[in-house]
């Protein structure tokens, strides 16, 4: 999954890039409003971390911007607490609201249930031709055995997994598995989709020629 | 001393009522009483003057048997009331012997004083006894006659045991009066050194007199009553905007700052009361959302270090990490805690010194002197940031805190240092413009745009966010120099043009002649 992160002060932003990338995501970061939203229009995320104090252009006008045109899962990070804010967050079009400090599990638990949320996805625990994947623990079990995926691969399943039943081009499978910083070669999507199929079995991922891929509901 | 507006003011009513009460009353009663009298003494005068004549009266025609000198003898009142018709006085009886001969003339020379009851008109009592034209119902006059030794002559049958008890009236005054319990009586001098005095019951005139006395004691405490009874009403409404106010005065508190006086239905003296209130509890309603709004701010920039904090910390101890790594991760903890250090610094500058905490400390300062001392501090900032500070010096005396004056000046230098390109200048001028010093600190720098330009000395404003916290700043910088040029009464403006630079101007009031050596106080 790929994530925007706008954010004005380097240190939280770095901080916030390392906490997510380590998490498997893949992480574009922007320092201003502005840049902010001429990436967030650009690229598909799956999630938008939207600081509210940005110079340029504040999140509140991003967000505004950004909701005329995509219904990208919005997370607000603020320092300020008051209850007006929040309420004009959520009525503003923002998912959810996070209030700093806060740490890094809490963090990750939001960003995973706000993209989770936004696919439908009922618990973070789905089964699939046998195995259990379970999106939290960023696990994949069949019978209690653990079967080790790289960062990548498990990212790849759930993706697919959260857009379940839904084909997904090799163009869109990259565009959400890497970020802008990277110039990985677009086939390397097709090597993940068969490493994966040596692990988890041929029809875990279904293919359909010319139009993508898809795990089956 | 009574402490209440209200109760001071009755009294006060109720004393002034109860004097005008009673002067009025006073002079009601002793105006009738005097009327009464005067009425009554007129009466009696008439009677005085009645007797006076009888007894100046040419002697009665002889009766059968009167010789010429004769009179009655009328002899001293006795106790009982009686009157002797003898007198044991020889003179008495020679006159009374008879004597042949023509009437005797009256004896040239001064009258001698009569004290012959002998010598006084026989049927002066049956005269005097009859009605004398019109009296008022009830009047009924009495006389007694004294002699000059005050000895009873003769009286009236009605006339009581009455005696003169003040000194007989002088000859300058035609009469005096005396009251005798229930009786009122006058005394005239009479001929021949006698006195008369005439007197007359006058109870029903005093009977009169003591209801007037009563009704006005009854009128006036009802008066007074009522006057102090409307004026508890009247003050208690005149006074009801100070309860207003109280109980208004009592129900604001800090989270409750919105309410206001009513000021529409007031009395004047009242609404401008009121309204000076109100305006005075507008201004606290702003000072307390200006706190607000910092305490809200200060919270906020507290709370974005302490993230970068929590998350690295937790973010380096997640997993194993190389030491690099652990390197790089406290370095940016300290970059953080150093910010916050910072930023409750200011904080706690800037607080102490809106509630006028921080006295300044005056002393006479050259400008140019704590300006070349900031210069060297800051110079190597500047060559690591590539840039050149230009120096015009002109010595100026102020007056000011030492310190935080060079924090002003640090403030301003830095600033200007940092908000500028590699390869740039700073200019720090330093001139006597009339009766004010001037400092002037340009950059060629970025500039601040038009819209960021009116708000550059609020407080956490920022512009650019990156480059001002990356050197540590807390946005306080300029509120704080703003901050210290309001305590030393001076000015602090700012010039700029995007794309070309800043110019920030600080200006204060050179010291008069007549200041050096006057008592310094901040």
């Amino acid at each position: 999954m790929r994530l925007l992160i706008v954010e004005d002060e380097p240190d939280l932003r770095e901080a916030l890039i390392q906490a997510l990338t380590e998490d498997g995501y893949a992480v574009d970061a922007a320092g201003d409003g502005s840049t902010g939203l001429t990436k967030a229009l650009m690229w598909p995320y799956d999630l938008v971390m939207l600081d509210i104090m940005l110079p340029r252009k504040d999140g509140w006008e991003v967000l505004a911007e950004l909701r005329k045109e995509k219904a990208t899962p919005v997370l607000m990070l603020t320092a300020r607490d008051a209850l007006d804010d929040r309420v004009r967050g959520l009525d503003g079009g923002a998912d959810d609201y996070l209030v700093k400090p806060f740490s890094v599990a809490e963090l990750l638990a939001r960003v995973r249930a706000l993209i989770r949320r936004t696919s439908g996805l009922a618990s973070s625990v789905a089964e699939v031709n046998g195995f259990e994947i379970d999106l939290a623990k960023k696990t994949v079990c069949r019978d209690s055995e653990l079967i080790p995926l790289t960062a990548r691969e498990f990212s790849l399943v759930e993706l697919l997994l959260l857009n379940r039943g839904k084909l997904i081009s090799r163009t869109q499978i990259y565009d959400h598995l890497f970020g802008e910083d990277d110039d990985s070669l677009s086939n390397l999507v097709d090597v993940h989709v068969s490493n994966i199929r040596k692990k988890l079995g041929a029809d875990f991922i279904k293919t359909r020629r010319g139009l993508g891929y898809l795990i089956d509901d | 001393m009574i402490k209440s507006l209200k109760v001071r003011l009755l009294i006060g009513q109720l004393l002034l009522l109860a004097f005008v009460v009673s002067a009025f009353a006073s002079v009601v009663y002793l105006q009738m009483q005097r009327l009464t009298f005067a009425d009554v003494d007129g009466e009696l005068l008439v009677y005085a003057r009645l007797v006076e004549s009888e007894l100046q009266a040419p002697a009665p025609p002889r009766r059968p048997g009167d010789r010429p000198g004769d009179r009655p003898d009328w002899g001293p009142m006795r106790d009982d009331g009686s009157r002797p018709m003898q007198a044991a006085n020889p003179r008495r009886d020679e006159r009374n012997s008879p004597r042949p001969g023509p009437p005797r003339d009256r004896p040239a020379g001064p009258v001698p004083p009569w004290d012959l009851p002998s010598d006084l008109p026989p049927d002066l009592l049956q005269r005097l006894s009859e009605p004398l034209g019109r009296r008022p119902p009830g009047f009924e006059p009495y006389f007694v006659l004294f002699n000059a030794d005050d000895e009873r002559l003769a009286g009236s049958p009605n006339a009581p045991d009455t005696l003169w008890r003040q000194p007989p009236p002088g000859r300058n005054r035609s009469y005096d009066f005396q009251m005798d319990g229930p009786r009122r009586e006058i005394m005239l001098q009479g001929p021949r050194q006698t006195r008369i005095l005439v007197g007359s019951d006058v109870s029903p005139q005093l009977d009169a007199l003591q209801r007037l006395a009563v009704m006005l004691w009854l009128v006036g405490g009802a008066v007074l009553l009522a006057g102090g009874f409307a004026g508890w009403l009247l003050t208690g409404r005149a006074i009801a905007p100070i309860r207003q106010m109280s109980a208004l005065a009592r129900s604001i508190s800090a989270s409750n700052l919105s309410r206001r006086m009513d000021t529409q239905t007031m009395d004047l003296e009242f609404g401008q009361l009121s309204e000076l209130f109100n305006s005075m509890l507008d201004r606290l309603q702003t000072a307390f959302q200006q706190q607000s709004r910092f305490v809200a701010d200060a919270s906020h920039e507290l709370r974005t270090p302490l993230s970068v904090l929590i998350m690295n910390a937790e973010l380096a101890l997640s997993r194993d990490r190389t030491p690099d790594e652990y390197r790089t991760a406290l370095a940016t903890c300290l970059r953080a805690s150093q910010r916050m250090k910072a930023l409750t610094e200011d904080l706690l500058m800037l607080a102490k010194s809106d509630s006028g905490q921080i006295p300044l400390n005056k002393s006479s300062l050259d400008l140019d002197e704590l300006v070349a001392d900031s210069i060297e501090i800051l110079q190597p900032l500047a060559n690591q940031q590539d840039v050149q500070i230009q120096h015009r010096r002109q010595p100026v005396p102020i007056l000011g805190d030492r310190n935080r004056l060079r924090q002003l000046i640090d403030n301003l230098i830095k600033n200007a240092i940092v908000y500028n390109h590699p390869g740039g200048t700073v200019t720090v001028e330093v001139t006597r413009k009339g009766e004010r010093a001037i400092l002037r600190v340009g950059d060629t720098g970025p500039g601040i745009a038009a819209v960021d330009l009116p708000h550059v000395f609020d407080r956490f404003y920022r512009i650019d966010t990156a480059r001002s916290r990356d050197q540590g700043g807390s946005g306080l910088g300029l509120s704080i120099c703003k901050s210290i040029a309001d305590q030393h009464e001076g000015l602090l403006t700012v010039a700029s043009e995007p794309g070309v630079g800043s110019t920030f101007e600080f200006s204060v009031a050179c010291p008069d002649a007549s200041d050096a050596g006057a008592p310094l106080s901040s």
